[in-house]
């Protein structure tokens, strides 16, 4: 019993369109594959991008504004793509402040779901997240009559003990004045963006991301994925379109 | 004659990047800390609060391996039982970890919040089973051995680390 094997023009057809599809693909592969072969040799380890598009595509670009607001009297606590910056020293992840609450020995950053502890020196002392907070989301920061503050958020108002360590419902009148921002001079608003974008990303990096395909997130993982399928069916239809040719000159031989 | 498939192909292929973009790293909430201080306590603990020093950050850099971030830590207290929750990055992003302590052998090691892609099998009782009893010597060792897990090793470390700092601020907190 012999293979029975599709059509030549059908075999032909897959591996021609196979082909034309993956060609851009398979051309990044080997091209990528080449140049890591020799990390060492052309020091791509060495090499710092920065490009702005292959910065975006790590999330180091920093392409958004940054907004300042002022704390302890002279400094600034700055905001940009989801880092906030005590003057020009980053202090931690976080969405933009909410509320500054100065203090002794405590100063609070407010944020949407975090509250960041702060000494007098701008140093961090404690960072809670929304899983120790009695509240989800924060709206706004108040000040109660007696000049207590109040966290006013989903699920009520509330105020902090002076460790702000226990919060307890607050259900009386409270006034709510917007955080001003503050102009930063440029080079502060460089060093920061430098302290945001570290040293860059090495060429070593952004060539494997992109022979793997996830300099392009699941999507260019997926169409890697697809484009090494598609060599073995390349390699598959081929042999096949062979094998056709190979039996139809035997056959031709074999006819008196 | 080549042009509406190489488009076609494009396309699927803008539709796949495209539809990448959007997707974020998940966060997996096991137990939630207020749950995990109810459940480890017959009563309701108090909790306090341990000012880290110049000195004891410089004790706990030996213990930790690194600096722990901030200047106080929070901590739960029912009379020699104490409870932490600390956070330590396993590969990338940080890991909620409780701990139960008393009289500087932990009772328990649960993981509360895990928000890496992989590594989250450390979080099964045949992993976190291990730490109870533990203890940790004047030579920052434990007394027993941790097994890893394949595929899990910069988690299980990290949460061995975590262990050796909760013991040691235990000790911290009862020796004052």
């Amino acid at each position: 019993m012999s293979l029975q094997l599709p059509r030549k023009r059908t075999i032909l057809a897959w591996h021609r369109w196979l082909g034309i599809a993956s060609a851009l693909f398979l051309v990044v592969l080997s091209i990528t594959g080449l140049l890591l072969n020799h990390t060492e040799r052309l020091g791509l380890n060495q090499i710092t991008i920065h490009n702005g598009f292959i910065l975006d595509r790590y999330g180091m670009a920093g392409g958004n504004e940054i907004s300042a607001f002022r704390i302890h009297e002279s400094n600034t606590i700055a905001h940009l793509d989801g880092q906030l910056f005590y003057n020009r020293t980053a202090l931690s992840a976080g969405h933009p402040p909410l509320g500054i609450l100065e203090g002794d020995p405590i100063t609070v950053i407010a944020t949407k779901d975090e509250l960041l502890y702060l000494s007098a020196e701008g140093e961090l002392i404690e960072k809670i997240n929304s899983t120790q907070l009695p509240y989800s989301a924060l709206h706004a920061v108040g000040i109660s009559i007696d000049n207590q503050p109040v966290l006013i958020t989903d699920e009520g108002q509330y105020t902090p003990d002076s460790d702000w360590l226990e919060f307890d419902r607050y259900q009386a009148a409270y006034s709510v004045e917007p955080l001003p921002k503050v102009e930063i001079d440029e080079a502060t608003e460089l060093a920061i963006l430098e302290q945001f974008q570290g040293g860059g990303v090495t060429l070593y990096r952004v060539l494997l991301d992109l022979h793997s395909g996830r300099l392009f997130g699941w999507g260019g993982r997926t169409l890697m994925d697809l484009s090494a399928i598609a060599i073995i069916l390349l390699v598959t239809s081929g042999l096949m379109g062979w094998l056709r040719k190979s039996r139809r000159q035997q056959t031709e031989k074999q006819a008196p | 004659m080549f042009s509406q498939p190489i488009a076609s192909a494009l396309l699927l292929a803008c539709i796949f990047i495209q539809a990448s973009f959007s997707l974020h790293a998940k966060e997996d909430i096991y137990l939630e800390p207020d749950r995990f201080i109810e459940q480890s306590f017959d009563e309701l603990p108090e909790q306090k609060v341990l000012w880290l020093t110049k000195d004891a950050k410089a004790e706990i850099k030996k213990v930790f391996g690194r600096e722990y971030p901030g200047l106080r830590i929070r901590y739960w207290q029912l009379g020699k039982r104490t409870a932490w929750i600390l956070e330590e990055i396993g590969k990338v992003k940080p890991i909620t970890t409780g701990f139960v302590i008393e009289e500087n052998r932990m009772l328990q090691m649960q993981v509360l919040i895990y928000r890496e892609s992989h590594g989250w099998e450390v979080r099964y009782p045949f992993f976190t089973d291990q730490f109870v009893g533990l203890e940790r010597n004047e030579s920052n060792k434990l007394n027993k051995k941790i097994d890893g897990i394949s595929g899990a090793t910069l988690s299980v470390n990290a949460l061995t680390r975590l262990s050796k700092l909760a013991l040691f601020l235990h000790k911290e907190v009862t020796q004052l």
